[in-house]
């Protein structure tokens, strides 16, 4: 099936990929505890 | 209202996600105790938070989006995609990193600093109307009747107070934590679906034999001031309070540049799939009513689980934007009006307080109107974006880009004008007695705006 909605298929693929990369890229930084991403109301440390 | 064949899984995963986001609202939910972490985390989002946020809280009309391009094909995402990822580059471009740096909370704040304390009630007023979520309550509490055959009132409250759960107390830390559980499950929810389209039912000449003649054409053969009408309406995201929120949280005006361009790319890849699920969704169930047609095709052919994860992240999609335009409206309530015009010399503590009683208020009152004005909801939401717009646009932007421009006279005639004469041809038009017959409100009102702000400039000038 060589027709363009096999384009679909593939932006559809990477829109899953595209979203679940971006949680990867969160969590990493969540668990790194980057003091960038803390709360201001938390004491450091 | 359509019967879904929703198994046990399919329900299973549905309830996962909605306790999910209730325990992500739970490991959130510290009173954060100055406005600025409450309202907007601490100006400390980074780029992945900020596009999560940004990208789940903006789409929240899926089920308008799907009925449009049902009935009317690909020039949906001409009209719901491009035109808006044009909006999208000029925020990014012209105004993200100007909105980081000028270290203002709220939108009508900005009017505050350009144009006094006028201006700045009265946009906090439109402000508020724009921002509660009444047609997402409303397609919350539909989307909890499908599933689950409640009453419609019983979906609205129920939704309503989950929102609120989640939300309530950790504020916006809460609500950017949850879009990015959002973003997901609605990504996965509406690609899930295209290849079991596409192999299941067939590809473009399957498509070709079954769809009305112009249903692939990009323009569809709308004329040109249609195409411009929506044009329009898709540059309102220039005064959008979400954009502005994300921006004035985001960690440096670089996350907020950048991140407006990536998201721009998940909007991109997202209003495909859901074009094009609406599309087949016409090729295969023609005489389904349009707004269901794209969810009916969901339950018909994927399969238990995956009808799950798509159910899912239709409510997802419409969760996500609810929160967002509730605490929009609960900083507008607890910070503006109350903190700022009502009791300037409020504590940080109370205007916290304030805020948390706004949300609560904002999401009782959407999901008071949306059971009363049910039927014509659609037309109330939008009213108020009209309004919205035609009294914003001007003085917004000529605040932010043409800073030699500020005088409270012009942004007061500006906002007045703007939205006086968009609400008198709104009523008017309700009536049949428009006296511009056949041009949209938002271009009267917003002509009327523009012209207001120019003779106040001139007349005010210095010499």
């Amino acid at each position: 099936m060589s027709d363009w909605t096999l384009w679909l298929v593939a932006d559809a693929f990477l829109l899953a990929l595209a979203a679940l990369a971006l949680a990867a890229a969160f969590l990493i930084e969540l668990l790194r505890g980057d003091p960038r991403n803390r709360s201001p109301d938390r004491p450091p440390g | 209202m359509p019967q879904l064949h929703l198994t046990g899984l399919d329900l299973g995963v549905i309830l996962a996600y909605v306790a999910a986001t209730l325990l992500i609202g739970y490991a959130t939910r510290r009173v954060s105790p100055t406005v600025e972490a409450y309202l907007l985390a601490g100006r400390r989002l980074t780029l992945p938070l900020f596009v999560g946020s940004l990208v789940g809280t903006w789409y929240g009309g899926i089920l308008g989006v799907g009925e449009i391009a049902f009935s009317a094909g690909l020039v949906n995402w001409l009209t719901q995609g491009l035109f808006w990822y044009l909006a999208y580059a000029i925020f990014a471009l012209f105004l993200a990193r100007r909105l980081r740096e000028s270290l203002a909370v709220t939108l009508p704040e900005q009017l505050d600093r350009f144009y006094g304390r006028g201006a700045y009630t009265i946009g906090a007023i439109l402000n508020f109307l724009n921002t509660v979520p009444v047609a997402y309550v409303l397609s919350l509490g539909l989307l909890l009747q499908l599933f689950f055959g409640l009453s419609l009132g019983a979906g609205v409250l129920i939704g309503a107070a989950i929102v609120c759960l989640y939300s309530l107390r950790g504020g916006f830390r809460s609500d950017v934590y949850t879009d990015m559980l959002q973003l997901v499950v609605m990504c996965l929810g509406v690609a899930i679906l295209i290849p079991y389209a596409v192999f299941g039912l067939g590809g473009a000449d399957y498509l070709r034999a079954q769809l009305p003649a112009r249903h692939l054409d990009l323009t569809g053969g709308w004329d040109a001031q249609e195409l411009a009408v929506w044009f329009l309406i898709a540059m309102t995201t220039l005064v959008d309070p979400h954009f502005y929120q994300r921006c004035y949280a985001a960690r440096s005006p670089r996350v907020a540049q950048l991140g407006i361009f990536l998201a721009i790319g998940f909007w991109c890849l997202f209003d495909v799939c859901t074009t094009f699920g609406a599309i087949y969704a016409r090729a295969a169930l023609p005489d389904a009513p349009a707004i269901w047609g794209y969810p009916l095709l969901a339950d018909q052919i994927l399969p238990s689980g995956a009808r799950g994860l798509f159910f899912a992240g239709v409510l997802a999609t419409v969760m996500s934007t609810v929160d967002s335009y509730a605490l929009v409206a609960a900083a507008t309530l607890g910070r503006d009006l109350y903190g700022r015009i009502l009791r300037p010399s409020a504590s940080e503590a109370s205007v916290v307080r304030a805020c948390r009683i706004g949300l609560v208020v904002s999401v009782l009152l959407a999901a008071g109107f949306a059971l009363v004005f049910e039927g014509s909801i659609r037309a109330v939401w939008k009213s108020f974006g009209s309004l919205m717009a035609a009294s914003l646009l001007v003085p917004m932007l000529a605040g932010l880009l043409w800073t030699r421009s500020r005088s409270a006279a012009a942004g007061l005639s500006a906002l007045l004008l703007g939205g006086g004469i968009t609400a008198l041809d709104l009523v008017l038009e309700s009536f049949g007695r428009s006296p511009l017959p056949g041009i949209e409100p938002l271009f009267v009102g917003l002509s009327a705006s523009l012209l207001g702000f120019l003779l106040a400039r001139i007349v005010t000038r210095r010499p």
